[in-house]
């Protein structure tokens, strides 16, 4: 394997900084060798900071194969669902309508940033939420994909080991 | 040059940051406009459906192509997002695929179009500009205009960039050690402790630099810095060149 367990990334990594139990050296190891997922894998800060590894693992990218793969799974965290579904409905990230979607799902800011918001905005922390012009092509845009999407899990567009091909960009993700 | 100004959704919460960026690019002259982006995606829309997060980007550049222009952002995570889509798009039979999905919503892009952070469209007119202020100034960088490397504008390890030119414009800097480092910002909803203390560990650093005050070049970093603020004041740095003039 590539990773040789030197630590740089550990050394250098935000999420590492703040939570003791997150530990990006041994999460390549595990997920590298034996193919093992890490929940942890959702605290990473995607600071980069881990560019530095001199095997050019490049553990940030590692992060989100293995959250792309949970995601896969349905296993996604609610301010990832609330957060693809105001882009998918808003065009763009409405906070407002983020917020509620986040409160629904039952999590609930933390109180000083909503203090900072209500401080800097004034009144307009608490504007509805508002489509942008855009939002109707997105939607569309989202729509075509995932019908495509479900087709291909059908079709012959899957390939041997049953996994979707990638249906526009040629790269796996 | 004609750029299309693309602000991107963290603007909306820090509003004075796109404004002034506005106001600094035209006072220099520059051909800039504002038109109807969606959001970049992030990370976040990338992992969940590549497919989908590489169309937006690509939504967002046919609309830049269609008017000659480029595009101009003032978020790190927007200029990582756009950059990198538009590389994976030079690419013909990607792009091919891409305008399948495009041509549903009556667009296509042809390529080309360039991808850029404000930082490095004002710092080629430094010598316009020039500030009346004795401020010693903290620059902060943050992580996404620097890495990963090949993305970033400057030396990941090194940078200078930013100190070179709030420099050339009449800034006193300080030496800041923290300059490149994680304002955990994207940890806000998942770990917020741990986002808080990373903020506060920046401005702490700050402060110990002899720095009045810290200027940033991403909405997040701006926001988040903001919600732990320990008495410098924080100010994006187009907002400190124009209320200096
Ligand atoms: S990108 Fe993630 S794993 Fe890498 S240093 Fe940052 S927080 Fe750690
Ligand atoms: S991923 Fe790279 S930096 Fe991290 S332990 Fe492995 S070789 Fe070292």
């Amino acid at each position: 394997m590539k990773c040789y367990q030197c630590g740089t990334c550990t050394a250098d990594c935000t999420s590492a900084n703040v939570n003791d139990g997150f530990n990006p050296r041994r999460m390549m190891l595990e997920y590298l060798e034996e193919g093992k997922l890490s929940e942890l894998c959702w605290l990473c800060a995607s600071c980069f900071k881990c560019y530095r590894c001199p095997k050019n693992v490049k553990p940030y990218e590692v992060m989100a194969e293995m959250r792309a793969e949970y995601i896969k799974m349905g296993k996604v965290p609610a301010y990832v669902k609330a957060f693809v579904e105001t882009v998918k409905d808003y065009g763009e990230l409405d906070e407002t309508a983020f917020f509620i979607k986040l409160a629904k799902a039952g999590m609930i800011m933390d109180v000083s940033v909503i203090l900072s918001t209500v401080r800097k905005r004034g009144v307009k922390a608490f504007a509805l939420p508002k489509k942008s012009g855009c939002a109707k092509e997105v939607s569309k845009i989202f729509a075509v994909i995932e019908r495509s999407f479900k087709d291909s899990l059908r079709d012959e567009s899957r390939d041997e080991e049953g996994v979707k091909r990638p249906l526009v960009s040629g790269v796996p993700a | 040059m004609k750029l299309a100004f693309f602000p991107g959704c963290s603007a909306k919460s820090s509003a004075e940051y796109a404004i002034s960026a506005l106001q600094l690019m035209k006072k220099l002259g520059i051909d800039v406009f504002c038109s109807d982006f969606n959001c970049c995606g992030t990370h976040i829309v990338e992992e969940y459906n590549r497919d989908i997060w590489l169309a937006l980007n690509a939504r967002n550049l046919s609309i830049a192509e269609e008017e000659g222009a480029d595009i101009v952002t003032i978020c790190p995570a927007c200029y990582q997002n756009l950059k990198k889509a538009a590389i994976l798009l030079e690419d013909e039979s990607v792009r091919r695929n891409v305008n399948g999905v495009l041509a549903s919503v009556g667009r296509k892009y042809e390529g080309g179009v360039s991808v850029y952070h404000v930082l490095e469209i004002v710092k080629e007119f430094a010598g316009e500009i020039s500030v009346n202020s004795n401020l010693r100034v903290a620059a902060y960088y943050g992580c996404q205009i620097l890495r990963p490397p090949e993305i970033g504008i400057d030396n990941a390890e090194n940078p200078s960039i930013f100190e070179d030119f709030l420099k050339k414009v009449g800034f006193k800097l300080v030496k800041f050690k923290a300059k490149s480092d994680c304002c955990g910002g994207t940890l806000l909803l998942s770990n917020p402790e741990g986002f808080k203390s990373r903020s506060k560990s920046i401005l702490d650093e700050a402060k110990k630099s002899g720095a009045d005050c810290v200027a940033t070049l991403c909405p997040l970093c701006q926001f988040s810095l903001e919600i732990v603020q320990n008495g410098i004041e924080v100010l994006p740095f187009t907002s400190l060149i124009v209320q200096n003039l």
